[in-house]
């Protein structure tokens, strides 16, 4: 058993209504998850009762729940006729973009599985993941303006403990996950409010430092990497906190983040990388792989693991092959030191330096988010119906910064900042 | 017992074969039976039995709105009347009905804790049902139109197996009433699917002979009960199967006993005594009576839960008078168990019943094809509400009426009185 869990779970709600989402009372609040059709999964139910009293408590008019369970994504691809894999039940992401549109918060729930889809046909995976990102594109677009506050946590699920801690017992992964989990949003603290506005107010130290020195590349090296990303004119660093619309309402979209992130320009990135951790992408798992990028677009793509979900990931549409978002992590951040890979890209991300294929957040870019997608394009800024991290931070990772006249700064070395904020 | 696995996968194959009959092509949608109509997640392991089933039988998407009866609980604590009444998530409501309208069948898990709400305030509970009734009209519209395939069946959830079997601990009284279903379901027989036919069968025996008699009222008479309920001109008694204007042939509860009819909405007198509690959206209404004037329930008393049976007449205008009748003799298999299921599908087919509310289209000849207007003129009510309450007992007796006043006895002593 957890110690105090209940107690635990209850701090947790009230930092994701409080803290996450910023529920502010006459809001409607959406529940959904991360899964082939956005629903929150079953295996949810003790936070999500938590988090609905929380906003209840906070205000909310209404609590809309959209629930989904893994196990009939499964039964589809092994029993459904072949031909009727692009049905979708649209209400889900109509659902989502009304609550959007009307900037009433989103909360989103990643609890999946990293092994559930192992053994299937992966074409039939994509195609299921890309019927999804074709129906969710309206509330994506407005995700990536901040038009509306969200947040996203994970929740144990026993296939994702038993991945966290194969060395435990299997009647202890689930505690073990749910400790480190409460520890790592500080839950396991008198105060995590307190906390996490002390923790906000340092993340924001790094940004501002980036931001005055509006970098024109960064360059990476370290064993397998040597790779240069253009940063755009007006690129703006930003960490922990969003506001909505920039009207000073602030929300948090990932609880934990530990990350400090921007865009870079999608047609500058030049040279190699090597991932650093495996990719879990909707239940599949992409291990050991290496992209070369020219012109900013991928050229070239190895991997040992999981080869044909990452072509599948780069054939989804142009912008699939160019990137859309750097993040830097140092390496001592809390979730790196816990020492565990947890082959979920909440975590994994917030472990460990990043760049992301695909979609740039209008938000990363000085007025950005009043841009049409054609301004935003102009400015560097990626396109795609996907969005989707991996690491590629570590120990043995330096990056510089370069200015405009050649400069070069460090920004890490070894894996840790370099400067002083 | 037999192997649970097994039981579970024959009940989910009788749903989709015998009770929705799914067709090649044809999506189903799957919802649950309260409050906000969705499938509650402690049904998880019948839902997805039913699911694989559905997509085997050439289901192009199986869509489950799921629902959690805790955060409902949560919501009727923590919310005002006035948002209980006016918010209420339409994506359930429109996701059923625009399936329906493209022809998907429907399956409804009935199952829920009959003390869910307990200690809740009637009035919020009951602005919420509003809510989700109102919302819930355009899909009940294709429903008791007749115009798609469905069918309704129940799986254990902890408060409801813990309130049936109150001597046992939960995950005993949650077997137990697993073994119950699997027995009154007949998936104890070597062949559950013939087993539903020879069943289904004889009722229709029994349907044929009143069919055949086209009585002009019922005459029911008991303890605490004397009963006139008028019956319309060409009202059709239904059994277990009926066909949906699409011609599917669908067998809409399983259980099931009951043989059924509209009564003539204007053209009900006297009283009748409640023989079972009535489990109404998370209340327990307990040793009831309603009288009724030329139709109208114009009087209830309840001992426990009077609250709530108000709110329910009151629902809207059609709520105050009666959509069914419906007839089961005591020697039925679940009467014979003596067991209250505090659940309506269960005991609806241990005992003759009526119900306030709609009134199921098909039961006028010609029903389906008529305006609410015409339908209404013809006898048959209508009602957003659709609830069910047990009158039949070993002590009730009911006479068929003809036009000319002549008494033909229909059930003596809640048994059959007819050779059909």
């Amino acid at each position: 058993m957890v110690k105090d869990f209940e107690k635990k779970l209850a701090k947790y709600a009230d930092l994701i209504v409080h803290i996450g989402l910023n529920i502010q009372p006459g809001q409607r609040l959406a529940i959904g998850g991360k899964n082939l059709s956005r629903g929150a999964p079953l295996a949810s139910a003790p936070l999500v009762r938590k988090v609905a009293e929380s906003a209840y408590k906070a205000g909310a008019r209404y609590v809309n729940v959209l629930w989904d369970d893994d196990q009939l994504h499964l039964i589809r691809i092994a029993n459904a006729p072949k031909d009727s894999l692009d049905e979708f039940p649209t209400w889900r992401t109509e659902t989502l973009y009304e609550y959007a549109k009307n900037g009433d918060p989103i909360f989103t729930i990643f609890a999946e599985n990293p092994d559930l889809y192992a053994g299937q046909d992966p074409d039939i995976v994509n195609r299921l993941q890309h019927t999804m990102e074709r129906n969710l594109k309206r509330s994506t677009d407005l995700l990536m303006k901040d038009a509306y506050p969200w947040t996203l946590v994970s929740v144990p699920s026993e296939g994702w403990a038993n991945r966290v801690f194969p060395d435990l017992p299997a009647e202890e992964r689930m505690d073990a996950l749910w400790d480190i989990i409460f520890k790592l949003v500080r839950c396991d603290l008198d105060d995590p409010v307190a906390a996490w506005k002390d923790h906000v107010a340092m993340l924001t130290k790094s940004s501002d430092w980036l931001n005055a020195k509006a970098f024109d590349a960064l360059h990476y090296t370290g064993p397998g990497t040597d790779l240069t990303l253009g940063l755009p004119k007006g690129h703006v660093w930003k960490s922990a906190q969003s506001q909505v619309n920039g009207d000073g309402t602030t929300f948090m979209p990932n609880l934990p983040t530990e990350e400090v992130f921007s865009m870079p320009d999608n047609r500058r990135a030049e040279g190699k990388v090597r991932a650093t951790l495996p990719l879990n992408y909707g239940g599949s798992l992409i291990e050991d792989f290496e992209v070369v990028f020219k012109d900013g677009k991928i050229v070239e793509h190895h991997a040992k693991k999981g080869e044909a979900t990452l072509r599948g990931i780069l054939e989804t549409d142009e912008g699939a092959r160019r990137l859309g978002e750097v993040a830097l992590v140092p390496n001592s951040s809390p979730i790196s030191q816990s020492g565990r890979l947890f082959y979920n890209t909440l975590y994994d991300e917030n472990a460990s330096c990043h760049i992301a294929l695909g979609r740039a957040y209008q938000f990363s870019m000085e007025g950005g988010t009043t841009m049409s997608t054609e301004e935003f394009a102009e400015h560097g800024g990626n396109y795609s119906l996907v969005h989707i991290d991996f690491m590629i931070g570590s120990d043995t990772l330096d990056i510089d910064g370069i200015e405009a006249d050649g400069k070069v700064t460090p920004i890490m070395r070894q894996g840790e900042w370099a400067f002083e904020a | 017992m037999i192997d649970f696995e097994t039981s579970l996968d024959k009940y989910a194959e009788l749903i989709v074969k015998v009770g929705i009959n799914l067709q090649e092509g044809q999506s189903l949608v799957m919802n649950g039976s309260s409050h906000t109509r969705g499938m509650p997640i402690e049904g998880a392991p019948l839902v997805r039995k039913i699911v694989e089933h559905a997509y085997k039988a050439g289901a192009p998407l199986v869509d489950v709105l799921w629902d959690d009866p805790e955060v409902a609980k949560i919501r009727l604590r923590h919310s005002s009347n006035e948002a209980l009444a006016n918010y209420y998530p339409e994506w359930r409501t429109k996701g059923i009905h625009q399936s329906l309208a493209n022809g998907a069948a429907l399956f409804t898990l009935y199952a829920t804790d009959p003390d869910v709400f307990k200690g809740i305030d009637s009035e919020k509970i009951g602005a919420e049902q509003q809510a989700a009734s109102i919302h819930f009209a355009p899909a009940l519209d294709i429903i008791i139109r007749n115009q798609t395939n469905w069918s309704l069946a129940s799986v254990p959830v902890a408060g409801w197996a813990a309130k049936v079997f109150p001597d046992l601990e939960t995950p005993d009284a949650i077997s137990r009433l697993w073994e119950m279903i699997f027995t009154l379901c007949r998936l104890d027989r070597p062949d559950p699917v013939a087993a539903w036919k020879e069943h289904i069968a004889d009722l229709q025996t029994s349907a044929h002979y009143l069919n055949e008699r086209q009585f002009d009222a019922l005459h029911y008479t008991g303890p605490g009960t004397d009963l006139t309920i008028g019956m319309p001109a060409n009202h059709i008694w239904e059994s277990a199967s009926k066909a949906s204007t699409a011609g599917i042939t669908y067998v809409g509860n399983l259980p099931t006993e009951e043989i059924f009819s509209t009564p003539h909405k204007d053209r009900t007198q006297g009283t009748v005594r409640a023989a079972l509690p009535l489990s109404y959206s998370g209340t327990l209404i307990e040793d009831f009576s309603v009288s009724f004037e030329a139709g109208r329930a114009v009087k209830v008393a309840a001992k426990k839960g009077v609250e709530a049976l108000e709110q329910l007449i009151k629902a809207d205008e059609g709520a105050a008078f009666l959509g069914e009748v419906a007839l089961v003799p005591q020697s039925s298999p679940i009467a014979q168990t003596g067991i209250l299921f505090y659940n309506t599908l269960f005991d609806e087919n241990a005992s003759s019943h009526i119900a306030l509310g709609s009134a199921p289209r098909e039961t006028i000849s010609g029903g389906e094809n008529m305006s609410d207007e015409e339908f209404a003129a013809a006898g048959g009510n209508h009602s957003i509400v659709h609830v069910d309450f047990m009158i039949g007992s070993s002590q009730i007796d009911i006479d068929g009426q003809d036009a000319k006043g002549n008494a033909i006895p229909v059930m003596r002593q809640g048994e059959w009185a007819f050779d059909a």
